[in-house]
């Protein structure tokens, strides 16, 4: 009884929780995700902002930055029983909600995609052009190492690649605005090996490569690739506000399809070694014996407000959008943010059915696709 | 019960196919020779009308054409050597044949066991670059050349003071790992050779050579695999006083810039390879070597350089020509056996040199001498014996391949000739470069050359048609000096494998010499 009356000596405070849910619009809700065989992508990043790293593609540290650059980086994996989260997830950019005008917040580094087992499609992906020159994603592994009781992974791709576009000798690399057709060989895998295989060609799926993201402004300055001076070492600093206490306004040349806006919000991280700043790369500071983005780390997404944005040409972001994600982040984990603007062509090819490791037939269709056009650019956390 | 039982025997899914399935009884040829693929083959078997996927060694086969009891293919690039599973579905079902096809490879084999990967390579490379420097010409009547090209000016590096570079790497795999030692070097890849006496034309757009794979293996956190050689400090002197005449018969600005060497001396680094600082060598022998004043005792390692210095010392450069782990006493050093000792790194997964301060010099993998394997993890030590290497690659013609300022017109003969040796395989590739591309992995190939040369020839003539593929490359550079457009290289390297059978499989040990060098192709007359 004494116990019981010192506890309302404890002082008390009002605290801002609120019911899980209040205030969610029904469109902001995502809808259940489908079952899909696997998934597809391709994607072209340009990065038009100060400070950042490889880490936004998940595959590789920050350092050395690669703000003013472009590249290409493809991935795909398939797998068998079909599974929602080739649908609900992505290795280039989670997707937006699927109503345009809505968006949905969501906490924490963002999963990947899985299934019980990896499918084996030939030793290559690629994207055929109408000229006949392909885009290829390379098995990983080129070839199954032995024993092969080791072959459960499969993917594609996972590796960048630099943007070629009209060069007198090499083949494109990057499509805007027209379809491509997509080709597997398909194979069988050793006969020890845990993972499945298409063992027929994939023939008559085709993807669209989105049209090129133009004229990206925010709130009337360039969304640009930024022009440093290292021999003077001056920097450009390609850097944007962000709606946090008032709206902000992205503007560019609509083409009539959706587009994705991600705000994402970075955590903290290290990379190498270090005694002094100057051990370091160019924009990372020593702290600790290890080199620290003071921008946060690329790689480190503490949580995203993925919004669908109807093509008008015109969107404004407002403080509102971003309070969830706001309420669910400790602010001292908080070290930088960056903003993705995006124009994703999305779909889905059926494929040949599944030969399971044990000889079985499994239906694993549709696998999804996505070919996203992406400019990444810097934003300020307040 | 007996129901319930009988239900565990059924799988979940339904067989893929019910038929009748194909058969393969011959694959002809049963081998062929090089890495690079291309050759038709011929399957024989039944029920094969409706092929359409054809896989061998896990790589996809163009089909040419099939009928009831045969399919013709072309062999795949780079399946990797050895014994490879034929393997043809049609729409009945598959066959495949076991090891169906034998894919002869450069010393196969030496690397069938091969379970624990070792790399030590040499590379060898110019100083500076000569370079294409249109804006010079402006003014000047060029009309009778077919491009004025300039060997000297503005000193553009191409590899630095050190003239190349030495590297130690090794992996330890799960399972047999066949390839791998060939390719931890970098250069010279083992897996994109045409037979011996062959080219291969890499064309623009051609998918790349398939890395090898690797499935790590267990490691212990205290493994070492070394690869050593007994320690010469006098010849490693002498290695620095080689390379101080490599540079006053190779570059022209030795001379005209007043030059000068400096007298050998050494950096001292703590067990945290920290810098403790330099002392002025006297003389070397054995695993001794005497400096000119006391040195400090906490040292654990050194580096062997000297200073070069320019323009009467208006510039000066340290150049760094060794390494070695060492105990000092006053004025005595006393040092470890030559070459590498890779220590398990669990951060990057490979076998690292324990070097001084992170770094090997050229002196570290001599040439021309007996080297040791052992083996050393828990506690337990394996001496794994001795293997030969390691066999210097000394290029005979052309001569000026080291002053970084070679021309070759490609529609002309040209070859490649070097004092022959024993070396498994020697590798030539010339290889194209666009420097204006912005490319994420540094370089965008466009072209490639690769010529695989039998060692004790010591010679390579390149056909004028192979050769002519090639894009020209000026090796051009904007006012400012920077790179421009397309860009030329030409690596030759000397591969020497060899296997050493340990407890766990074989170590195999590739002892990689490589010379680099840029080279200016023009179409010529």
């Amino acid at each position: 009884m004494l116990l019981f009356l010192i506890s309302c000596l404890r002082p008390t405070d009002d605290y801002t929780v609120q019911l899980m849910g209040r205030g969610t619009e029904l469109d902001n809700v995502l809808p259940a995700p489908e079952p899909y065989g696997g998934a597809i992508e391709y994607a072209r990043f340009r990065i038009n902002g100060h400070n950042i790293g490889l880490g936004i593609t998940g595959l590789y540290g920050d350092s050395p930055r690669v703000d003013g650059t472009s590249f290409t980086l493809g991935s795909a994996t398939f797998g068998y029983p079909p599974d929602p989260s080739y649908d609900r997830t992505s290795a280039v950019l989670m997707p937006g909600p699927p109503t345009a005008g809505s968006c949905v917040t969501r906490v924490g580094a963002p999963g990947w995609a899985a299934a019980s087992e990896y499918v084996d499609v030939g030793d290559h992906i690629a994207f055929v052009q109408q000229d006949g020159s392909r885009i290829v994603l390379e098995r990983s592994p080129s070839i199954h190492p032995r024993p092969a009781g080791e072959s459960w992974y499969v993917s594609y791709g996972e590796n960048l690649g630099p943007v070629v576009r009209d060069h007198p000798d090499l083949p494109d690399t990057w499509l805007s605005g027209v379809s491509a057709e997509l080709t597997f060989p398909g194979t069988i895998s050793p006969a020890d090996a845990t993972v499945g295989s298409i063992p027929y060609p994939l023939q008559d799926a085709d993807v669209a490569f989105p049209t090129e993201l133009a004229g990206l402004q925010i709130d009337g300055d360039d969304v640009r690739p930024p022009q440093h001076d290292w021999y003077y070492d001056i920097e450009d600093p390609v850097r944007f506000p962000g709606p946090w206490v008032g709206p902000s306004t992205l503007t560019w040349e609509p083409a009539g399809e959706d587009l994705t806006v991600q705000f994402r919000l970075l955590g903290w991280g290290v990379e190498e070694e270090c005694f002094e700043t100057s051990d370091c790369e160019s924009g990372f500071t020593c702290e600790d014996g290890s080199c620290t983005n003071p921008d946060g780390a690329q790689w480190n997404t503490l949580g995203s407000v993925t919004c669908t944005v109807e093509d008008t040409g015109e969107w404004t972001m407002t403080p509102e959008m971003l309070q969830s994600l706001r309420d669910n982040t400790r602010p001292f984990e908080v070290a930088g943010a960056v903003l993705v603007v995006a124009r994703v062509s999305e779909g889905a090819v059926d494929v040949p059915d599944v030969l399971t490791w044990s000889g079985g037939r499994v239906p694993i269709s549709p696998v999804r696709t996505r070919v996203a056009e992406m400019v990444v650019t810097r934003v300020e956390v307040q | 019960m007996l129901l319930l039982l009988a239900a565990c025997g059924k799988g979940p899914y339904a067989p893929y196919w019910t038929g009748e399935g194909p058969t393969l009884t011959v694959v002809d040829p049963a081998a062929v020779d090089g890495l690079l693929g291309g050759q038709e083959l011929l399957i024989t078997g039944t029920g094969l009308s409706t092929t359409r996927t054809v896989v061998i060694g896990q790589r996809n086969a163009e089909v040419l054409g099939a009928t009831d009891s045969t399919v013709t293919v072309v062999v795949p690039q780079q399946v990797g050597p050895g014994d490879k599973d034929v393997v043809v579905v049609t729409d009945e079902g598959f066959a495949r044949a076991d090891g169906g096809l034998t894919v002869q490879g450069p010393a196969q084999a030496d690397q069938v066991d091969e379970s624990i990967s070792v790399s030590l390579s040499r590379i060898d490379c110019p100083i500076d670059v000569g370079y294409y420097a249109p804006f010079w010409n402006e003014g000047l009547d060029t009309a009778d050349t077919a491009y004025a090209w300039w060997p000297y000016g503005e000193d553009l590096y191409w590899c630095g003071l050190e003239a190349g570079y030495v590297d130690a790497y090794g992996q330890i795999s799960l399972g047999a790992n066949t390839g791998f030692a060939g390719e931890l070097a970098y250069v010279g890849s083992l897996w994109s050779l045409p037979a011996v006496g062959e080219t291969h034309f890499r064309a623009p757009g051609d998918r790349p050579v398939p890395v090898v794979p690797f499935v790590y293996g267990p490691v212990a956190p205290d493994e070492t695999v070394s690869v050593t050689t007994a320690r010469d400090f006098g010849r490693d002197l002498e290695a620095q006083g080689d390379f101080q005449e490599h540079i006053e018969e190779h570059y022209y600005w030795y001379e005209e810039a007043h030059s000068d060497h400096g007298a050998p001396y050494v950096s001292f680094f703590d067990a945290q390879e920290t810098w403790l600082g330099d002392v002025d060598v006297v003389s070397g022998s054995g695993d001794t070597l005497s400096l000119a004043s006391a040195g400090p005792e906490e040292a654990t390692g050194l580096w062997l350089g000297f200073t070069e210095s320019e323009g009467d010392g208006a510039f000066t450069e340290d150049l760094v020509t060794g390494s070695a782990r060492v105990s000092v006493t006053g004025t005595t050093v006393t040092g470890d056996p030559s070459g590498a000792v890779l220590r398990y790194d669990d951060w990057s997964g490979y076998l690292l040199a324990d070097a001084p301060g992170y770094y090997m010099g050229k002196s570290d993998l001599p040439d021309g001498t007996d080297w040791n394997v052992s083996r050393s993890r828990l506690g337990e030590f394996e001496d794994l014996g001795a293997v030969d290497g390691f066999e210097e690659l000394v290029i005979s013609f052309p001569a000026n391949l080291m002053t970084g300022t070679m021309q070759i017109a490609t529609s002309t003969q040209f070859f490649i000739e070097w004092e022959p040796g024993e070396g498994d395989a020697v590798v030539i590739e010339f290889i194209v470069y666009d420097v204006d591309i912005d490319d994420p992995n540094y370089l965008t190939e466009v072209a490639r050359l690769t010529a695989h040369a039998d060692d004790a020839a010591g010679r390579f003539d390149f056909d004028p048609e192979d050769f002519s593929q090639l894009p020209e490359a000026l090796n051009e550079v904007d006012q400012d000096y920077n790179q421009i457009g397309y860009w030329a290289e030409v690596t030759i390297t000397r591969h020497q494998l060899t296997a050493v059978p340990s407890s766990e499989g074989d170590v195999v040990v590739d002892f990689v010499h490589a010379v680099n060098a840029p080279v200016s192709l023009y179409a010529g007359p």
